[in-house]
C-alpha cells in the first residue's frame, strides 16, 4: 500500500484495500455506537473521504486503520450531538418510524443488546463497543476515543455492570 | 436490583451475534470515490483561490515599492526555486550538532501538522536543561530551555519517552537523569499551556521521578523500592501515576500510596516550615504555615478554620501536630483505611518520651486525594 507521496493510482489501490480490509467491520462498530444505524453507513463513507484526503500525511500504513477508527468514533460523537440538538428543537409530533427492510437491519434493530447499548452513557458504550467488538486493547481503545487508558478501564467497567443492568431489566 | 454481570466473552457474542447480518450498501465504495473526487476539486479550487489572492497582493506590493523608488537600482535576480522536502528527522540531526552538549535528544512527534522534539542539553556551568525545539519552515527553532530545579543533576543518554501521560491529548517526554542507582527522570509537559518539568506533588520542585520512570500504556510508570532490610535487597514494585489537571501535579493511581504521598507531604512541608520560620521551641502562629501548607490540603475549611483558630490564641497546642513542641522527627503514617472516596489515615511523630498521634481525614476529587481534617488523638 503506497502512502507518503502517493498518486492518484495508488490512492485508488489504497482505497481498494481499505475497502476491503476495513468498510464493514467500521460500519458495524458505527452501527454499534450511533442510536440511528441509518447514519452509520454516512459516518464510515465520510471517514473513509477524510482519512483519504490526509493519506499523503500517513507515515505507517499499519496507522490507516487507527485513524478511520478514530475519526469513526469522532463522527459518531458528532452525529450524535447534530441528532440530539435536533431532537431538542424538533417540537412536532413524533413521526411513526416505518420497520426496516432490510433484514440484517431488522435483527440489528431487535437486538435486546443493542436496545441496552443505547441506554449507555456515550464514553460507556464507546469503551464496551471499541474493547468487546472491536477487540481493541486498553492502550488502542484509549487512543480511539482520545482518553486515558485509566478512563477506558472505569468506562469499560461501568459500561458493563449498567450493560447487565439494562439488559437484565429487558428481559 | 442484583444483578450478574455477563461474562466478557458473552458480550462478545451478543455484540457480534447483532451486527452479524448487517451489511453495508452495494455502493458504499462509489460514494466514497466521488466523495473523495468531489472534496479535492473544492481543495483545488480553494488553493487556487488563496494562489490568486497571495499573487494580487504581491503585485500590490511590488507596485508600491516600484513607486518608492526614486533611483533606478540593477536588477537582481531572484529566481525561486521549490525549496526541496526536508526530513525532520535528518534537520534535527543538523540542529542537534550546532547545539554545545547535547546528550541526547528524542526523535520528532507530530503535533496536528506541527512536529516538536526535545534535548537533553548540559551541563553548562551547574546548568542543565531541556530545550524543546519545533520544526517550522524546514528547521528546527527553539520553543524554550527548560532549567532543571536543583539539585540539577547531569543527564542521562538513556533514549526519551514519549506518551501522553498527561492525557491533554499531546505528547510529553521524559528524561532520564543520573543519581547514583536511583536513575530519575523527570517529565516535560506543555499540559498548563506552558512547557515546564511536571511535578509529582504540589511543591514545584519535586519533579525527580525515582527509578526507571518510562511512558508505559499512557502512563508515567516508575519503581519503589521499600529498602526493606535495606536499599539494595528491597522488594520494588511498579508505581503507575496519573495527572490531576485540577492540582496540576501528578498523582499516585494507588490510593493507599497517593495517600500516603498527600499526608507524608503535608506534614513535611509543615514541619519544614515549622522548623524554619520559628527559632523558639513553641510552634509559630499558624499564619507563617497556612499558604504552602495548604497547598497540600486544598478546599479543607477544617484545616483552615484550625490554623485561624491558633493564631487567634484559640489553641495551647498546634491543632495540626498535635503538640506544643517542635520535634525533629518526621510524621510518619501508620495506617489508612480507604471507603470509596473518603479514607483516614492516623499519623504518629515522635517527641523524645512520648509520640503525638492524629487523625487525618482525605477526601478524593477527581484523581487527587485532598485533606480534609486533621484531629488530635
Amino acid at each position: 500500500m503506497a502512502f507518503v507521496g502517493a498518486t492518484t493510482a495508488d490512492s485508488e489501490a489504497a482505497l481498494a484495500d481499505l475497502f476491503r480490509q476495513h468498510y464493514r467491520s467500521l460500519f458495524r462498530l458505527a452501527a454499534l455506537l450511533l442510536e440511528d444505524a441509518g447514519t452509520s453507513e454516512d459516518v464510515v463513507q465520510e471517514a473513509y473521504i477524510r482519512v483519504l484526503a490526509r493519506l499523503e500525511r500517513i507515515r505507517d500504513p499499519e496507522a490507516t486503520l487507527g485513524y478511520l477508527r478514530q475519526t469513526v468514533v469522532n463522527l459518531s460523537r458528532s452525529a450524535l450531538r447534530r441528532r440530539r440538538l435536533a431532537t431538542l428543537h424538533d417540537r412536532s409530533e413524533p413521526r411513526a418510524v416505518a420497520a426496516p427492510e432490510d433484514a440484517g437491519l431488522a435483527a440489528f434493530e431487535r437486538a435486546a443488546v443493542v436496545h441496552a447499548l443505547r441506554k449507555l452513557p456515550r464514553h460507556q458504550r464507546e469503551a464496551v463497543v471499541l474493547r468487546y467488538y472491536g477487540d481493541l486493547s486498553e492502550a488502542q481503545t484509549a487512543i480511539a476515543m482520545g482518553v486515558s487508558t485509566g478512563a477506558v478501564k472505569s468506562s469499560t467497567s461501568r459500561g458493563l455492570a449498567a450493560l447487565a443492568a439494562h439488559l437484565e431489566a429487558l428481559r | 436490583m442484583n444483578v450478574t454481570m455477563p461474562p466478557e466473552d458473552e458480550i462478545r457474542r451478543l455484540l457480534a451475534e447483532a451486527v452479524d447480518r448487517l451489511e453495508p450498501s452495494n455502493g458504499a465504495l462509489d460514494a466514497i470515490r466521488s466523495g473523495y473526487a468531489a472534496r479535492r476539486r473544492v481543495t483545488r479550487r480553494r488553493r487556487w483561490a488563496a494562489g490568486g489572492a497571495s499573487v494580487i497582493a504581491i503585485a500590490a506590493g511590488v507596485a508600491v515599492a516600484l513607486a518608492l523608488v526614486s533611483t533606478p537600482q540593477p536588477r537582481r535576480q531572484t529566481l525561486r526555486v521549490a525549496a526541496p522536502t526536508v526530513d525532520p528527522a535528518k534537520a534535527l540531526d543538523a540542529y542537534a550538532a550546532g547545539v554545545p552538549n547535547v546528550i541526547v535528544k528524542s526523535s520528532p512527534v507530530a503535533v496536528g501538522r506541527d512536529e516538536i522534539a526535545v534535548l537533553a542539553v548540559g551541563p553548562s556551568g551547574n546548568d542543565h536543561v531541556v530545550r524543546v525545539v519545533s520544526f517550522a519552515s524546514g528547521e528546527w527553532q527553539k520553543v524554550v530551555d527548560i532549567q532543571l530545579p536543583a539539585p540539577s543533576f547531569d543527564f542521562l543518554p538513556d533514549p526519551i519517552g514519549i506518551g501522553d501521560v498527561t492525557s491533554d491529548g499531546r505528547p510529553d517526554f521524559v528524561v532520564a537523569v543520573e543519581a547514583a542507582d536511583n536513575a530519575p527522570g523527570v517529565v516535560v509537559s506543555d499540559v498548563s499551556g506552558t512547557w515546564k518539568v511536571m511535578p509529582l506533588s504540589p511543591d514545584p520542585t519535586d519533579v525527580y521521578a525515582e527509578r526507571g520512570p518510562e511512558v508505559r500504556d499512557g502512563h508515567l510508570v516508575n519503581h519503589f523500592n521499600d529498602c526493606t532490610p535495606d536499599c539494595a535487597d528491597g522488594h520494588t514494585s511498579d508505581v503507575v501515576w496519573t495527572y490531576s489537571t485540577l492540582a496540576g501535579h501528578f498523582t499516585p493511581l494507588d490510593d493507599n500510596l497517593a495517600i500516603a504521598r498527600q499526608v507524608q507531604g503535608f506534614y513535611n512541608a509543615y514541619n519544614n516550615i515549622l522548623v524554619t520560620k520559628s527559632p523558639a521551641t513553641k510552634p509559630p502562629a499558624g499564619a507563617d504555615a497556612t499558604p504552602d501548607a495548604l497547598a497540600f490540603a486544598q478546599r479543607s475549611a477544617d484545616l483552615t478554620d484550625k490554623l485561624k483558630a491558633f493564631v487567634g490564641g484559640q489553641f495551647d497546642h498546634d491543632p495540626v501536630i498535635c503538640a506544643q513542641n517542635i520535634s525533629p522527627d518526621p510524621v510518619l503514617v501508620d495506617t489508612i483505611s480507604v471507603s470509596g472516596d473518603t479514607a483516614t489515615a492516623t499519623v504518629h511523630q515522635d517527641f523524645g518520651q512520648g509520640a503525638s498521634r492524629i487523625k487525618v481525614t482525605l477526601r478524593k476529587s477527581g484523581a487527587l486525594w485532598q485533606l480534609d481534617a486533621v484531629d488530635c488523638l
